[in-house]
């Protein structure tokens, strides 16, 4: 069973309990389906295809185009990486200093070989960011 | 009514009028075309700019900024595969596909020149049809807008290519993701799981965007590429056989948008998909979209701003707005002390035709505006991607963040691009997911009004015939995706034979 066969079987069976629980809950408007009908009904359904595409997987015995998470070694994961510390550094710096760091670090992942011109451009990024969308756009940054 | 539209144009066309309307449009355009920033939010950032201004050129200026939004929203669509709202997903399929051929400037023109037909269509349409079409609007009950729904979500059958079944898994996905967050019914939290942020659910915004600008992202930097497009652009504006068929999708999708427009429920995000995907299904080559077809921009664009134009109707003549960006609207128009409804037209004649006249100058600017300018966005394709790619990040995060000001849109945003990415690299359809999650929560509401209403019995969806007519037409096509891709697979196979 392909990994994406288990996601989606973890998910199927998180919204059946969920819908479960919901079909019992007691509502104060007449609705027949109610919350939980709908969910348990959908999640009913994402089982099944996910059963299907199990059974289907094991009898042409296909391998995924690209295994699991092996793209993490590579560009796109230090990419993503990236995102996550850039979400993480907005938090604790503030918006500014972490854009900073993350379009000049942006720029090496994606090919920049000159950390100066990466650092140049980064902060000129990271200021006109913060010219057009707080200042002159009123936009909230964190 | 015609010789209140002549005074609406008279009241329109003076040169101040005029001037605010162009830079209207500039602005709109300019704003719009920041990835992940969609038409909505643009008129939110430019709303105040109009407040110093007297109604009439306050609403004229607005009209400029309304459509240049939606082209700024499309540009982005269609150079860098971010869509900046959920009816722009489907310019994304085919547009983004022809700007990596070189055809950036063939795809921003026919998006163009397909909304200015489209919104020249739904103008007359308003101005001609309004009050009739809107009495036909009322027509429409639950029952009716859950066939709809039911036939709008076997487009995702369409989406899905060759493999139904991860279409309709992905599809499905999508519907239970929507439910995320309190049920608007009951008010009961469900998949919360007690994480407050879960409360609200997940917003249409940074899953978008996630889905389509981050994963796009991603895929280029594991491709290591160097540019979007590297050469020489082609030509700019299509010509010969291209434009002809750009310029029949945009009538079809001026068609549906047009007629689907006018009922409440049906979101430019509903129409824009089942244009593409009526566009698809006539097409003598359907398995080509998705790999640059004209006509797979010219009729989603077209469809979204007829579907616009036409929601004018419902908003002016009920005050019923079909979108958030005609809330944005609504909100404008009472800021003046200008409440639309049925007394609108009758107690401030002069204003609301000015109102009319105005959407139709907009459209005008905006092709003259961007039309020269195709080869400006167009070379956006150019750019280096060591600092596109940064810089479309950096705008995903703003754009994530200042929907409800929470790093947690942000974090939904980067969670579904790593979704998206791995969605590609494992040959599964996005599309369908997107559908689902957007449909999802409309199929839910209207099948428990319906039921509501009819005391649990399913056969209010027969009885009705609008409602048991989209039904049936949504199988049927059911059944002949199947076929269709079944013979496209044959071709195919007999092909490489």
């Amino acid at each position: 069973m392909g990994l994406e066969n288990i996601v989606l079987m973890a998910l199927a069976i998180v919204g059946i309990y969920e819908g479960t629980r919901l079909v019992g809950v007691p509502l104060l408007i007449d609705d027949p389906v109610g919350p939980g009908w709908y969910l348990l009904f959908m999640s009913g359904l994402l089982f099944i295809c996910a059963c299907a595409l199990s059974v289907r997987r094991a009898r042409r015995k296909t391998v995924s185009p690209s295994g699991g998470l092996s793209f993490l070694k590579g560009p796109a994961g230090r990419s993503f990486l990236l995102l996550l510390f850039y979400g993480l550094a907005a938090l604790t710096t503030g918006y500014f200093i972490a854009s900073v760091l993350f379009f000049m670090l942006g720029q090496r992942v994606f090919g920049e070989r000159s950390w100066v011109r990466a650092a140049m451009l980064g902060l000129a990024m990271t200021g006109s960011f913060y010219l057009v969308f707080s200042y002159l756009g009123g936009v909230p940054l964190p | 009514m015609e010789f209140g539209l002549l005074a609406g144009f008279w009241k329109a066309l003076s040169p101040v009028n005029l001037w605010y309307c162009f830079l209207g449009s500039l602005l709109g355009t300019v704003v719009g075309v920041l990835p992940a920033l969609g038409p909505a939010t643009t008129i939110a950032i430019l709303l105040p700019v109009t407040a110093y201004l007297k109604p009439t050129e306050s609403i004229i200026m607005l009209a400029g900024i309304f459509y240049g939004a939606m082209y700024g929203g499309s540009t982005t669509s269609i150079l860098m595969n971010i869509p900046g709202e959920a009816a722009s997903v489907p310019t994304c399929l085919d547009g983004f596909q022809m700007t990596k051929r070189g055809r950036a400037g063939e795809a921003l023109a026919i998006a163009a020149i397909g909304s200015f037909i489209a919104g020249t269509a739904g103008v007359l349409l308003l101005s001609f049809a309004g009050p009739l079409f809107a009495e036909l609007a009322l027509a429409f009950g639950p029952p009716e807008y859950f066939g709809l729904m039911f036939f709008s979500l076997t487009a995702l059958f369409s989406f899905s290519g060759h493999d139904l079944l991860k279409g309709l898994t992905a599809g499905v996905v999508g519907i239970i993701l929507a439910t995320v967050g309190l049920d608007p019914l009951s008010g009961t939290h469900r998949l919360a799981f007690g994480i407050p942020q879960l409360l609200a659910g997940l917003d249409v915004i940074p899953v978008l965007i996630g889905l389509f600008g981050v994963a796009e992202v991603l895929a280029s930097a594991e491709e290591e590429v160097s540019s979007v497009y590297q050469g020489k652009l082609g030509r700019l504006i299509p010509r010969g056989e291209e434009l002809k068929k750009g310029l029949w999708a945009s009538l079809r999708g001026t068609g549906i948008g047009l007629l689907a427009g006018l009922f409440p429920g049906f979101m430019p995000s509903v129409v824009t998909f089942i244009s593409y995907d009526i566009e698809r299904r006539v097409s003598k080559h359907p398995e080509k979209f998705g790999t640059g077809m004209i006509e797979g921009v010219a009729s989603p664009e077209a469809a979204n701003n007829a579907t616009c134009q036409a929601g004018f109707v419902p908003l002016m003549a009920l005050g019923v707005p079909t979108a958030p960006i005609f809330a944005m609207l609504l909100a404008s128009l009472m800021i003046y002390g200008l409440p639309p409804g049925p007394m609108l037209f009758k107690q401030h004649g002069d204003f609301a035709w000015t109102v009319v006249a105005s959407m139709y100058i907009g459209n005008v600017m905006l092709l003259i505006l961007n039309l020269p300018l195709v080869g400006i966005w167009a070379r956006l394709c150019l750019v280096p991607y060591r600092i596109l790619g940064p810089v479309i990040l950096g705008v995903v995060f703003i754009g994530a963040y200042s929907i409800r000001n929470s790093m947690f849109d942000v974090w939904t945003a980067i969670l579904f691009g790593l979704i998206g990415f791995l969605m590609k690299r494992r040959d599964w359809p996005v599309a369908p997911l997107i559908l689902g999650f957007i449909l999802g929560p409309m199929l839910e509401q209207h099948l428990r009004a319906s039921l509501q209403g009819s005391g649990g019995s399913l056969r209010v969806f027969i009885e009705q015939p609008i409602s048991a007519g989209f039904i049936v037409l949504g199988v049927v096509l059911v059944v002949m995706s199947r076929r269709l891709w079944s013979a496209v697979g044959k071709q195919e196979a007999e092909g490489e034979r």
